[in-house]
Order: C-alpha cells, then sequence, then structure tokens
C-alpha cells in the first residue's frame, strides 16, 4: 500500500469530521469518514498494513479528542489507538468472509471495528478512572451509557460508509493495494 | 500512555495535538461554512428575522447584566454586613468578540469545540462564551494561540460542579422576569453537567422553584462577565427517592449546544 495516498486522505477525513459532518448529526452523533477510511484499508491493503493504518488513524482520533481539564487541555493518546489495533484484529478475522469490493461489506467492517474499538475505548477510560484526579469522558454517568451513544456513532457511521466507500473504491488503482491493476475501476 | 494520569500528559499532549492538527487548520475555515450552508446551527432562531433577532439578542444580552450586577450586590450587601470597610470595586469591562466554530471532536461525546478567534483578538483562558446574548455556552479552555481557542461546553463532565440560581417566575399571573425585584427570590442551586446534555441538581421541596424556571450561574470560580448568564430551564422536577423532601431538578439549555454555528466570546478587560 502507498502510504502517501491514505495519509492525505485520513487528513481530509478528520478535517470532515470535525468541521462538516456534524451537519449530518442525528441522534446526538455524527459520522465517522475515518472509520469508513479504515475499513477501506482494511479490506484490500495487507495485513499488516491495515494493522499500521488503523493504528495511526486511532492516534489521530485521539489527538483531535481533547478534554477540559482543570481549565486546561487533556489529551490522552492510546484509547483510540488500542481500540482501532483491536478492532482491525477483528476484521482481519473476517474479511476472508467478506466480498473485498462489496459496499455492504464496507459497511459491515465499519460496524464490527468500530464497536470493538468501542468497547477498548470504555475499558481504557474506565482503567483510566482508576487513576487519581482522572475523570471519565462520561462524568458521573454509566459506562453503559457512553457505549450506547457509540453503539449509535458504529450504526450511523457504517451508513455513510456506503456512499463513502463508493467513492474510494472510484480510487482504488491509486492506493498500490496488492493485486489491483493500476487503472480505475469500471463499473 | 493510555494509563498515565494526567499531570503527566498535561505538559505536553496538548502540544503535540495542536501540532498534528496544525497543518489541517486552514481548511476547517471552509469546511465550517459549508456545514453552516447545509445545517442552519441551533443559535438562530428561525421565528425572527433578522433585525428582531439583534434586538432580541441586545435584550438578553442586557437582561443578563442586570442579573449579574444583581448577585454582585447581593454579594457586596453580605461583605458590607461581615467587615466595616469595602475595598475598591473590581469593574473590569467585558468585551464582546464573535468567534466562528470552526470544528468539534469526531468523536461521539466530546463537549468541546474550536474556536476560529485567539489571543490575537483578545481571547483568554477561562473567558466565557454566550449566544443569543445571555445564554452561556462555556468557557475557554487551554493555552488559546493567536487564531484559535478551545471552547469547553458547560455541560461537558469535566466542567464539575456548577453554583446557580433559579429565577422563580412570578406566580398568580403578575407579568416580569423574575427575582428580588418582583418580591421572589433567587433560590441557589448546585448543578452537575449530565452526560446526556443538560445540568442536573437539587432543590428544597417548598423553595418555590417550578418547571419553567431559568437557571442562571452565579459562581465565583467563573470570571465576572459569565455571572447571571443563563444556563437553561428547569425541564423537569421529581422527588428523589432517598429524600423526598428533595427535588432533582433537569436544566436543558435553550439551544443545542453542541450545533452553534459561532459564539460571543466575552473577554474580559483590565480595569
Amino acid at each position: 500500500m502507498r502510504w502517501a495516498p491514505f495519509l492525505i486522505a485520513l487528513a481530509l477525513a478528520l478535517v470532515m469530521d470535525a468541521s462538516l459532518m456534524s451537519a449530518l448529526e442525528l441522534g446526538g452523533v455524527a459520522p465517522s469518514l475515518v472509520a469508513a477510511l479504515v475499513a477501506f484499508v482494511a479490506l484490500q491493503a495487507s495485513r499488516s498494513a491495515a494493522w499500521y493504518a488503523a493504528v495511526v488513524a486511532g492516534v489521530a482520533l485521539d489527538l483531535s479528542s481533547p478534554m477540559p481539564y482543570d481549565g486546561r487541555e487533556l489529551v490522552v493518546i492510546g484509547p483510540w489507538g488500542l481500540g482501532f489495533a483491536f478492532g482491525i484484529v477483528l476484521v482481519l478475522a473476517v474479511r476472508g468472509s467478506l466480498m473485498r469490493r462489496n459496499l455492504l461489506a464496507m459497511a459491515i467492517v465499519v460496524f464490527i471495528m468500530l464497536m470493538a474499538a468501542s468497547l477498548v475505548w470504555c475499558a481504557a477510560w474506565s482503567a483510566r478512572a482508576w487513576l487519581p484526579e482522572s475523570l471519565p469522558p462520561w462524568g458521573d454517568g454509566s459506562v453503559f451509557s457512553a457505549f450506547g451513544e457509540r453503539f449509535r456513532w458504529a450504526l450511523w457511521s457504517s451508513a455513510i460508509a456506503v456512499p463513502a466507500g463508493w467513492l474510494l473504491l472510484r480510487s482504488v488503482s491509486l492506493w498500490g493495494f496488492p493485486g489491483v491493476a493500476g487503472r480505475p475501476l469500471r463499473r | 500512555m493510555t494509563l498515565m494520569p494526567p499531570a503527566w500528559l498535561l505538559p505536553w499532549s496538548a502540544d503535540v495535538a495542536a501540532i498534528a492538527w496544525f497543518p489541517l487548520r486552514p481548511f476547517e475555515r471552509a469546511l465550517s461554512a459549508l456545514r453552516s450552508m447545509l445545517r442552519r446551527p441551533a443559535e438562530i432562531d428561525s421565528s425572527l428575522d433578522e433585525r428582531s433577532q439583534r434586538l432580541a439578542e441586545e435584550r438578553d444580552h442586557y437582561r443578563g447584566l442586570w442579573f449579574g450586577e444583581q448577585l454582585r450586590a447581593a454579594e457586596l450587601a453580605g461583605r458590607l454586613e461581615a467587615v466595616e470597610g469595602v475595598r475598591r470595586i473590581d469593574r473590569s469591562a467585558s468585551r464582546p468578540v464573535s468567534a466562528p466554530v470552526l470544528g468539534r471532536s469526531p468523536t461521539p461525546g466530546s463537549k468541546t469545540l474550536v474556536l476560529e478567534g485567539g489571543t490575537d483578538a483578545g481571547v483568554r483562558t477561562g473567558d466565557p462564551a454566550v449566544v443569543r446574548g445571555d445564554l452561556l455556552v462555556g468557557r475557554i479552555v487551554g493555552e488559546p494561540t493567536a487564531q484559535r481557542s478551545t471552547l469547553a461546553l458547560v455541560t461537558d463532565p469535566a466542567t464539575g460542579r456548577l453554583d446557580a440560581r433559579v429565577v422563580p417566575r412570578p406566580r398568580g399571573g403578575a407579568s416580569g422576569s423574575g427575582g428580588d425585584d418582583d418580591g421572589t427570590a433567587l433560590v441557589p442551586i448546585q448543578l452537575m453537567p449530565h452526560p446526556g446534555g443538560m445540568l442536573v441538581g437539587e432543590v428544597a421541596v417548598g423553595a418555590g422553584v417550578a418547571e419553567g424556571d431559568v437557571v442562571r450561574l452565579a459562581d465565583p470560580s467563573w470570571k465576572r462577565a459569565a455571572q447571571g448568564m443563563q444556563l437553561g430551564t428547569i425541564r423537569s422536577l421529581r422527588p428523589l427517592d432517598r429524600n423526598p423532601l428533595r427535588l432533582r431538578a433537569e436544566i436543558v439549555p435553550e439551544v443545542a449546544l453542541d450545533r452553534i454555528g459561532a459564539v460571543i466570546v466575552k473577554c474580559e478587560e483590565s480595569p
């Protein structure tokens, strides 16, 4: 896999998630294009490239999720990075049974990966709550309500992954995936 | 790094994030403008034309200031009773700075917004931000850069406890905006942000509080410009199971704070 297109697409997806996707907010959650990008790479790239791409995307999400802490900004690097690393391992385990260029497969992969990543994210923040003066993002609420919010996020993101996946599949020849000819897909 | 204590992360992690995001900031402006075109920001009242909206904002702004001064007068009266002399009163003024919302965290549940407006415009850490004149949105956290700042919403669990006053509406058909001048006392309440995007607190039964009453900030840990600003209205009052003599109040902001397109930052100026 060529890394330059991935990094450019990741930067674009991050900016769009932060600035534009809230226009599509439904039930308090906005869909994620970063997840669609990672799912696309997970279905097309080699196992090691897919894993590294997921970790980079997860860390990028961590870096874009500051939380206020005593009047300052606290950025915890790791919860989404670990979550995406775990999620991609699950996806790689099942991708042999999926059609790699099917848009429905993209949606399923996004859902599986985000649910697995959210599980790790909740576990990581629950573990952090044991540290002195560390407050989880859900405050005095329940971790289950936070997980429920991420369930809605995964559902909505998987729906958006269908049009996003269609656009990404148009560009498949640029990415240098193994076994893909250097010309655009024709439908 | 995931399990590092906050004290270890604070000195450097926000700087790393700022450096990583630096090349992406220019694109945020265009995309946030596109977002405003696709979906109307929550602070815009579609039932009012532009002129009426400005007038309503101005009215709410001065109403907020009036409540702030009312709280200040009550505080000074308390001080006068306690001490013989009165120190010189801090009369710092606030200067409004309009700041469009450029972005927010791409992950769900986050209650911080990135604003276009930083130290060049006079924005400082702790400055409060409002919409529609006196609806408090949150306050600036972290170190603002020359052009950007981060706003933590009042509904963010990390904001912690908020001291506030309930402004009971005059009962029995009288008109007015409530408060001491209407013969009704402001009721103190301590609020905690709730993950559902609201604030919750407790009041005593018989305190004269009812659903629909407005709640305003009266918290000395916030800057003066934030005092008296509106936090929201009481959506429900229910008796607590563990103490039937107290009521659980749920306060909801009048606009969806995470769908705001622009805020007014009240930058404090030195006297």
